[in-house]
């Protein structure tokens, strides 16, 4: 009976949030994605079951220029060839010691037949079915000779940008089109494509030079002997401006004839740039103020974990001689993977919120034109307010809710094996 | 050697650092300053720190009206900020009467790039001859020998066909001198489209055929606003040779009939000066009434009756003369202010900025809705996190990683159900709409469970033996003991709430009930590209928060790290 009692004082306690949260964060979820198939224009008035067509318009794709499958094709060589040549690379840093003989088959076969089908695979025989083969059977070679490199393991962050690097490299070689090239294309036509190619575009400016950045800022707010609070005071103040107030002070900084940027690139003799009239620096120009808006906060954050790193481990490295490089790399860099880890997740699904920046520095517009700023939770906004198309809104809001919900898990799923949790 | 290696590290730790601390700092302090300039310092290239603002006096740019026809007739010879002044006022000047002169203040501390000087502080006014001395005035004029120059300038002949034409205009104001010199300068020098304007006059003359002054005469092109007197008597020279060297009985005629135009406006110019015989003993000073046109004569030679302002120009009425004296000179405008007026020069934009919106309202609106949703937010997630914490129950994990679990939708994908919930409900354009949808907050709550689970449960249970209840060790033992932590969440929350903005957008559509970023947003949509006013009223919407943050800031870190995120 006490028990019982207990019980029910507990589920007291929780009813006023979990009121809160049922009625405006649960039941608007399922809600939405409700609504998210019916076509409704007004609050009221009658909603249309339409199934899935809010989806289907929302990725409707116009006329291509190209097939999608020639441009998967053409996506996967390249990606299989920049694989091939990453690895071959990283094994043959790590085999200038002692592992040589051991590797040095593989190591010269690999990137020798890789480099004598360069061309070919690049451009025009991108698209051919045995070249498809070919590169597949390179990738897997190459991945079985190359599962004990450690020094990739170690640094995949660095294998990844290797593959990127690659893969441009090929790209501008050979025939021009891919699956990127494709969605930009599609882009063009279809502005909710272009919001998500947009956002995408801000999301990989923004969230690892906000990582950088923010890193840096806490190794500094723990290391500094003296000012240490200055500092930590400087580098948190603009998260606490509103986000309004910051993006008109950026709007003023950013002036093309008055601002101060373009005066102190005057200063290098660097001619004035067009920050807030160029659809190609749209999202750039976003960036860089939201990461100073952000990196304090997530300073402060990345701090509040390095003090939790227990001060033996560098005495006991010290001792050992270890330089403040090797420190940083062996000792804070693995024990610090936890607070990475959820600065990772947080500043990417704040990234993928971006909306207010844009909608004060280009005057409500999404952008300056040519919906260069359009980013998601604008569409979302602009269907659902402008337009009132509640159902055609909800269905782009629960897509932006997958593609956070899928690159969370993502990033749970590779890092939960090198997340270090608890020494 | 190790002391010095660590010495060299701490020195690029700190040069990165100053470099960070001015990446964020830097754009917070020129957003002050910013706010503190004028127009035209904002509009100016290349920037400058300081502002005539915190100065007890500055000089103005003035120009003395000296048509009829309304603007200063040269508009290349405006500065863009002038001109635009100018443009957007879209006044016409109609002199108000013969005895009164009116000066135009271009150059002046700026209202919405209208131009209008500051309405504070002592102005002083000087009138200026081409000497550069104070200007002379006559306190006696002569009809009769206003009579006779116009004789003698009527008989001068021949005359080129648009001087001839203009002489026989001002014939009619022969009984009123004032009128006849006033027209005289409008057609010769300041009209709309004056005989001795710098380009056309010139171009007509090298138009001259079989003329050999070209050469002589192209350097009068260069050069602002009409010709000058002595210009006049330089190009009057050079023609007479030009006289004497040609041949062509054509080009003869011509040239004599420029020259004798110049020798016409020489005569009556010279007749106009000689006339003005008191010269101006002090500048005139004026200052400011309160919400009035009229201007209090603080010290002034007697000859000055009264003066008003209005818009950018300010009038001075004289006794016993008349403006049209001072048709010549030109007027320096100089203004003082006390130390009052310097420190209201100084908050000009702050008090411009809050009056052209209703601010008042907005950070009422801002301030009530985010202590309510704190507050609520402290007592809701409180009481959740303790009941994750510390009380027993079926299904608390499960729930807790439920409330968790809404950290990763993003509210902006709730955004159209939230909005058709909260229409239902009737509270479209309420405070509860922007307090109660946002009174618990999942990620403070785990801040606080990770805080209360930090106090030892034996502490509750013996609590528990002495007869509290849960609820009573909740609020007397739990809380004070985790107050960094629930200061880093009212911080967070009341952070969050402050500055929201796109909820407030679409949940209000009336002042009454917006905050201060969406009433920010709405006034830079209406008040245009004003950097300084609105550099203003962002700053003025920030300080809250920023005293807080520095009020609290030793909780807030603190709080942060017992919290251990991990």
């Amino acid at each position: 009976m006490n028990k019982k009692r207990n019980y029910i004082i507990g589920y007291l306690y929780l009813i006023p949030a979990l009121v809160i949260f049922i009625l405006f964060t649960y039941w608007p979820a399922i809600y939405s994605f409700y609504l998210s198939f019916f076509n409704t224009t007004t609050s009221t008035g009658h909603a249309i079951f339409v199934g899935l067509s809010n989806y289907a318009y929302l990725f409707r794709t116009g006329q291509l220029p190209y097939a999608f499958l020639t441009a998967f094709e053409y996506s996967l060589v390249r990606f299989i060839f920049a694989f091939v040549i990453s690895i071959a690379l990283f094994a043959w840093v790590e085999s200038r010691g002692k592992y040589l003989l051991k590797n040095a088959i593989p190591l010269i076969i690999i990137p020798v037949l890789a480099i004598s089908l360069v061309y070919p695979a690049l451009s025009f025989w991108g698209g051919n079915t045995y070249m498809i083969f070919l590169w597949v059977l390179f990738g897997i070679l190459s991945f079985y000779f190359a599962k004990n490199i450690a020094f990739l393991k170690l640094h995949m962050t660095l294998f990844l940008l290797s593959i990127l690097g690659f893969y441009i490299v090929a790209f501008y070689i050979g025939n021009r089109m891919d699956l990127y090239t494709l969605f930009f294309d599609i882009a063009q036509n279809n502005s909710f494509v272009m919001s998500i190619w947009n956002t995408f575009y801000f999301v990989i400016i923004d969230v690892p030079l906000t990582i950088g950045i923010s890193l840096a800022a806490g190794l500094l707010m723990k290391n500094l002997p003296f000012f240490k609070a200055f500092f930590r005071t400087a580098f948190f103040a603009p998260y606490v401006a509103s986000i309004v107030a910051v993006s008109l002070l950026w709007l003023w900084l950013f002036n093309y004839h008055y601002g101060i940027f373009n005066f102190m690139l005057s200063w290098f003799g660097i001619p004035p740039i067009n920050w807030l009239n160029s659809a190609a620096l749209t999202m750039p120009t976003v960036a860089i103020l939201s990461i100073w808006e952000y990196f304090g906060y997530y300073g402060l954050i990345f701090l509040s974990g390095l003090q939790n790193i227990d001060q033996e481990y560098y005495e006991a490295a010290e001792i050992e001689g270890a330089n403040s490089f090797q420190r940083f790399v062996y000792i804070t860099w693995p024990l610090l993977s936890p607070i990475t880890f959820f600065v990772m997740v947080v500043s990417l699904i704040n990234a993928f919120q971006v909306f207010t920046q844009v909608y004060v520095l280009y005057n409500q517009m999404p952008g300056p034109y040519a919906n260069s700023g359009l980013t998601m939770v604008f569409y979302i906004y602009n269907t659902f307010y402008n337009e009132q198309q509640m159902g055609l809104a909800s269905a782009a809001a629960y897509i932006l809710l997958g593609i956070i919900m899928v690159l969370t898990l993502i990033q749970f799923r590779t890092t939960e094996k090198r997340v270090e949790y608890n020494i | 050697m190790k002391k010095q290696k660590k010495k060299i590290i701490y020195f690029f730790y700190y040069v990165a650092a100053v470099i960070l601390a001015i990446f964020a700092i830097g754009p917070l302090v020129w957003m002050v300053d910013t706010s503190f300039k004028t127009n035209s310092e904002v509009l100016s290239y290349p920037p400058s720190w300081g502002t005539i603002n915190a100065l007890p006096s500055r000089s103005l740019t003035a120009d003395i009206i000296k048509t009829r026809a309304g603007q200063s007739s040269n508009p290349s010879a405006l500065s863009l900020e002038a001109l635009l002044g100018s443009l957007s006022t879209a006044q016409t000047t109609t002199l108000a009467s013969p005895d009164t002169i009116a000066i135009h203040v271009l150059g002046a501390s700026g209202y919405r790039g209208t131009g209008t000087m500051p309405r504070r502080g002592i102005l002083i006014i000087s009138l200026i001859n081409n000497e550069g001395d104070l200007a002379s005035y006559p306190t006696k004029f002569s009809t009769s020998d206003f009579n006779k120059v116009v004789n003698q300038i009527s008989s001068i002949s021949p005359l080129s066909t648009d001087v001839e034409q203009s002489i026989s205009n001002l014939s009619q104001y022969i009984s009123d001198p004032q009128e006849y010199i006033l027209n005289f300068y409008d057609a010769f020098l300041y009209g709309p489209n004056p005989i001795f304007s710098r380009i056309n006059f010139i171009s007509n003359l090298l138009n001259v055929n079989g003329s050999s002054f070209q050469d002589q005469l192209a350097i009068f092109k260069k050069g602002i606003g009409p010709l000058t007197g002595i210009e006049l008597k330089e190009i009057s020279k050079i023609l007479e040779n030009a006289l004497n060297l040609t041949t062509n009985s054509n080009a003869k005629t011509e040239i004599s009939k420029y020259i004798n135009d110049i020798k016409l406006y020489l005569d009556f110019d010279q007749f106009y000066e000689a006339q003005k015989q008191t010269k101006f003993d002090q500048p005139i000073e004026l200052a400011f009434i309160l919400k009035s046109n009229q201007l209090k004569i603080v010290k002034a030679p007697s000859v000055v009756e009264s003066a008003y302002t209005s818009g950018d120009q300010i009038y001075i009425t004289f006794k016993n003369t008349s403006f049209v004296w001072f048709l010549n000179d030109s007027v320096s405008v100089k203004a003082n202010y006390n130390f009052w007026e310097v420190l209201a020069n100084f908050f000009d934009n702050y008090v411009s900025a809050w009056n052209s919106a209703p601010f008042g309202i907005y950070y009422f609106n801002s301030i009530f809705v985010a202590v309510a949703t704190t507050v609520l937010n402290i007592i809701f997630d409180v009481m959740m996190a303790f009941a994750f914490s510390k009380l027993t129950f079926p299904g608390r994990d499960k729930i807790f990683i439920a409330i968790i679990a809404t950290m990763m939708i993003p509210y902006q994908v709730l955004l159209v159900a939230d909005y058709l919930i909260i229409h239902s409900f009737g509270w479209i354009n309420s405070y509860y709409a922007l307090i109660i949808p946002w009174s618990a907050t999942a990620f403070v709550i785990f801040l606080m469970r990770q805080s209360f689970n930090s106090i030892p449960n034996d502490l509750y249970d013996a609590a528990k033996i002495d007869g509290a209840s849960s609820w009573r060790f909740l609020w007397t033992i739990a809380v004070p003991l985790s107050m960094p932590v629930i200061i880093t969440g009212a911080l967070l929350t009341f952070l969050g709430s402050w500055n929201s903005f796109l909820w407030v957008l679409i949940m209000t559509d009336t002042a009454n009930m917006r905050t201060l970023p969406v009433g920010l947003q709405n006034f830079i949509i209406n008040s245009g590209a004003i950097f300084n006013q609105l550099m203003a009223a962002a700053t003025f919407t920030m300080i809250p928060v920023v005293i807080a943050f520095l009020f609290f800031q030793k909780y807030f870190v603190s709080g942060f790290f017992r919290s251990g995120i991990k």
